[in-house]
């Protein structure tokens, strides 16, 4: 498997402190570590939303560092997908139409408006929330509205899938159906890192990388063990093993 | 996808929407309005000049004229393109009754003539050559509304009585500010009347074009014609047509402005508002990486379109409105033929007003690239890690000017009407401000019956002060040797004192003040030297002061003492009386004893003068004044409400949290309304300064374009310093409380829910 984001010595304000790993393509990684780790404020780096103090960022080949803050903003349009805790949505728009916003500001292969709805409904329709397209997102559930913010984040065929705390703020059956979902986009080959502080949806990717104050504590891969009870309480026993 | 976007944002944000939509509508409509004014007016006034083919140099003369000397300059000068003399029987107002209403009380010199011959003619209200058989009479328009006049009613002139066969338009004096007034009779009713009233001459010249009207007059004097009345020129006739409505036309220029900056405000705080509000939307839509060019663009055409609505609404606001409101200027000077200009100006005015408030809301705009998607997701605000904190955020800062501003256009209109209407103001025409104006004009031995009433005045116990002022037709000394006349009018300048722009009245002997257009024609300032020619001896003086003036043609000087005496051109006295002279007796006997002597003066009530003379103008502005108020107070209602409203949204966890802890509604409310204090002040002290100093610098600034110059405020304190606040107060003050009211839908347990 080819390396698809890069981290080399990134340092962040004190919050990051020369951090390196890398993410290959087709692969689930999950970043844990307790509040104030710096869980978030990687996440920001490695996405070009922030940019580092120093270190190197590298994107399917291309360093991000270097870019501007307008050609960061049109790599994470194009290759980049985001899912966050606070579902944020343009709350004058329906579910769809929120969902097709990100493609519709393409420049880059821009398909017409059909093309959009079409690719729209067909994400929507995996999530199983077709049904909602038209309605206002204040009158969908929360784990409705996370699932809608995933097919927002996957609506322009992105590289790669940044997801921070995606279940922190749905309850157990919401946050597990949303496990689901990302479980399936990975098996279809997209590449998620997911900042996570939840030892359950770490259990479900395939690598682990633990922070504490700003730098990688431990690593754990999950490759080759199966799902299942046995697969989170290794995860638990290894946390509490770093002192979690 | 892009229209859907901007359409459910603007159904998701009625309020904000209704706000930028509404203020750019009235912008739109007061700016689109005063150009189609404009235009209006200087066509109007343009077209009844061309059709009535009104003179290029004007001179009056009262006395014998040599129509042979006359010809045969206009004959010899190439410049001249037409010439004609015309007869104005100038009539007693006291013979003169229109259906049953005396002009006794009017201030005008009325008088009749007959059709011109070849040029300035009397037009009918269709801008027609008027013909009119003997017994008929045609009214300048001027009077139709003043004394309620129909077609087919009676005039009377002494013992003979004329059908109002219709009402005229005389290019020259359609204006209440022009002192006479002509009304058309036919020539043999005219030869019955004369015997009735003196007789004067109107030498009129048309000349060809890129001719030096200036040059042109001072020939005419040189050459010894006739001149013991005021020469008048076409750019002053046009000035004085202009003026009367064109000072409506100011006011509702400079509220247009005040409301611009107010909607620029209201605009800038609905998105600075909607801005806070979609903080994290921002910040989501910059992290799933949409640029910062693609954001604003999104707001910019939101407002586009929003912007573009009120524009046309405003403009369409404005084309139903301006024949309302343009009725008088029709009526004065009928239909203009710049239909299509005012249209194109209009039209203009809207997109520059919509071109500023995009620019504004341009800038505002930029906000959104100070936040990043970090700073938006992790909750902080615009600018937050390296702003100070501010006593005021911008919100309360723009709600202050809003209140600042909306007193400003409250007061800029009433300092106008107080200032006008206040006897003083004359003294910005040129005219001193005593009680009663008497004038010995176009007459024989001028000199003998100045002695004669000076003399009178001076043993009259009932007088407080007098002061005589004879003007004498000089020649100026131009740089290059050559020469220009220029009235000048001796006497004591100190005891009813002109307003001076710059400098002071002459006292020494070497002193001269200059009128605004003379100093401005000549290039001289306070404390240059000019040089006068009287009777061959040329002296040396220094401009000692700068005074406006629109009458005798508005270029006039003033001295002291002349050396030696050019031809006295007229007199005039300037009188006040002591406390208890009655001022319509005393203007009654004098006009007998006068009368008596033999000698033709015209008495003026300078108060009386100022209602004839600026009446009009004064009704338009006090109405002007009053629709200001009005509307200012709106704007500053709607404005406190929607701010009001925006910080209980803001606030509503702490106030949730308050009741929670037990504060009532009432005690909450009462925090707003201490919180508001500062605001309410700061607005109110920004308003009455602004409009105290610097509408008085934007009004002078306005007027000196119309030839008055030097203009101070006249403060009607009461309005100023105590109602316009008062309004203001009571206004935001119901304004808060409705935008209070939300408050008691809020509940104390949200708090605990998380809701924001």
């Amino acid at each position: 498997m080819s390396e698809l984001l890069v981290v080399k010595n990134l340092c962040k304000e004190g919050i990051l402190k020369k951090i390196s790993f890398a993410v290959n393509a087709g692969e689930m990684v999950a970043v844990m570590g307790p509040s104030g780790s710096g869980k978030s404020t990687l996440l920001y780096q490695v996405s070009g939303m922030d940019r580092a103090d120093s270190g190197e960022v590298w994107m399917d080949g291309m360093e991000i560092c270097a870019l501007s803050e307008d050609e960061r903003a049109r790599l994470r349009l194009e290759q980049m997908g985001f899912v966050f805790q606070q579902m944020n949505m343009l709350k004058n728009l329906n579910l769809i139409d929120n969902i097709m916003l990100p493609a519709c500001r393409m420049k880059k292969g821009k398909s017409s408006g059909k093309e959009i709805e079409h690719r729209a409904r067909m994400l929507m329709r995996k999530m199983e929330i077709e049904e909602l397209a038209q309605r206002k997102i204040t009158e969908v559930s929360g784990g409705q509205l996370q699932r809608a913010c995933i097919c927002r984040s996957m609506i322009n065929q992105p590289k790669i899938l940044f997801a921070d705390e995606p279940t922190g703020a749905l309850n157990q059956n919401a946050a597990q159906e949303v496990m689901r979902e990302f479980t399936r986009l990975n098996r279809e080959s997209t590449t998620i890192l997911i900042v996570t502080h939840d030892s359950k949806v770490a259990a479900k990717c395939d690598r682990i990388l633990y922070l504490l104050d700003g730098s990688i504590k431990g690593k754990l891969s999950l490759v080759g063990i199966s799902e299942g009870k046995y697969r989170e309480e290794k995860v638990n026993k290894w946390l509490t093993g770093l002192g979690w | 996808m892009r229209k859907r976007i901007i359409w459910s944002d603007i159904k998701g944000n009625r309020l904000m929407a209704v706000t930028t939509w509404l203020f750019m509508a009235i912008s739109a409509f007061m700016f689109a309005l005063t150009c189609f004014l404009f235009v209006s007016l200087l066509g109007s006034v343009d077209t009844l000049m061309e059709k009535a083919q009104t003179p290029d140099f004007l001179q009056m003369h009262a006395g014998e004229i040599s129509e042979t000397e006359l010809l045969r300059f206009a004959e010899e000068n190439e410049q001249v393109r037409d010439y004609q003399v015309l007869n104005f029987l100038n009539l007693e107002n006291s013979s003169i009754t229109l259906n049953g209403h005396s002009l006794t009380d009017s201030t005008q010199d009325n008088g009749v003539c007959v059709q011109s011959g070849s040029f300035d003619y009397l037009l009918d209200l269709e801008n027609k050559m008027i013909r009119l058989s003997d017994g008929e009479i045609y009214v300048p328009v001027c009077y139709r509304q003043e004394y309620d006049l129909t077609v087919g009613e009676t005039v009377q002139i002494g013992a003979n009585s004329f059908i109002l066969a219709g009402f005229l338009r005389d290019s020259q004096m359609n204006s209440m500010m022009a002192s006479s007034k002509r009304f058309l009779i036919s020539e043999s009713d005219y030869d019955k009347l004369k015997e009735a009233g003196s007789e004067e001459y109107l030498i009129e010249f048309l000349l060809k074009e890129g001719t030096d009207v200036n040059a042109f007059a001072t020939k005419y004097t040189d050459a010894g014609l006739p001149s013991n009345g005021p020469a008048i020129t076409k750019p002053l006739i046009r000035m004085m047509n202009a003026l009367s409505d064109g000072l409506m036309i100011l006011v509702i220029l400079l509220v247009s402005i005040v409301l611009l900056l107010i909607s620029m405000l209201c605009i800038r705080f609905t998105l600075l508002t909607q801005l806070e509000a979609e903080r994290k939307e921002i910040g989501m839509l910059k992290a799933i990486g949409i640029s910062k060019g693609d954001i604003r663009q999104f707001y910019n055409q939101k407002f586009l379109a929003l912007s573009g609505l009120g524009a046309v609404t405003g403009f369409l606001l404005a084309l139903v409105a301006k024949g309302t409101i343009s009725a008088q200027i029709q009526e004065l000077y009928g239909a203009s033929e710049n239909g299509l200009l005012e249209f194109l100006t209009a039209f203009a005015g809207v997109v520059l007003t919509e071109g500023i408030l995009l620019f504004s809301v341009g800038k505002t705009l930029r906000r959104t690239e100070k936040l990043s998607a970090v700073e938006a997701l992790t909750g902080q605000h615009w600018g937050q890690k390296n702003e100070k904190k501010h006593l005021l955020s911008p919100q309360h800062l723009i709600v202050v000017l809003i209140i600042g501003l909306g007193i400003f256009m409250m007061i800029l209109p009433q300092n106008l009407l107080s200032t006008i209407s206040s006897p003083q103001f004359v003294t910005y025409m040129g005219i001193g401000n005593g009680e009663i104006r008497l004038d010995i004009r176009q007459t024989d031995d001028i000199a003998g019956k100045t002695e004669q009433v000076t003399k009178l005045l001076s043993e009259d116990k009932q007088i407080e002060r007098a002061v005589t002022l004879q003007t004498n037709s000089c020649r100026v000394v131009l740089s290059d040797g050559t020469y220009t006349n220029l009235q000048v009018e001796q006497g004591n300048h100190t005891t009813f004192p002109v307003t001076y722009a710059e400098g002071e009245s002459p006292k020494e002997k070497n002193e001269i003040a200059l009128s605004y257009l003379c100093a401005d024609e000549l290039g001289l300032c306070v404390g240059d030297r000019l040089h006068l020619s009287i009777e061959g001896a040329v002296q040396e003086y220094i401009v000692c002061g700068i005074y406006s003036d629109i009458t005798n043609g508005g270029k006039t000087a003033k001295a002291a003492y002349l050396h030696g005496e050019g031809p006295l051109m007229w007199s005039i006295f300037y009188v006040s009386l002591k406390d208890g002279a009655v001022k319509d007796q005393w203007l009654s006997d004098y006009a007998d004893i006068l009368s008596d002597s033999g000698i033709s003066v015209k008495a003026v009530d300078i108060q009386e003068y100022v209602a004839d003379t600026y009446g009009q103008t004064i009704r338009e502005i006090h109405i002007a004044a009053w629709v200001a108020i009005i509307a200012a107070a709106f704007v500053i209602f709607v404005v406190v409400i929607l701010f009001t409203r925006l910080l209980v949204a803001n606030d509503r966890c702490d106030i949730s949290l308050r009741k929670a802890i037990g504060f009532t509604g009432k005690d909450i409310k009462e925090l707003y309304l201490l919180g508001y204090l500062p605001v309410l002040l700061a607005g109110i002290l920004t308003g009455i300064l602004s409009g105290n100093l610097l509408g008085e610098k934007l009004a002078g600034l306005l007027l000196k374009t119309l030839g008055a110059t030097g203009f101070h405020f006249l403060i009607d304190y009461k309005t100023v310093f105590g109602w316009i606040p008062v309004i203001v107060v009571i206004t935001v003050f119901c304004a808060i409380l409705l935008g209070l009211s939300e408050i008691k839908n809020i509940r104390a347990y949200e708090c605990c829910m998380g809701k924001e």
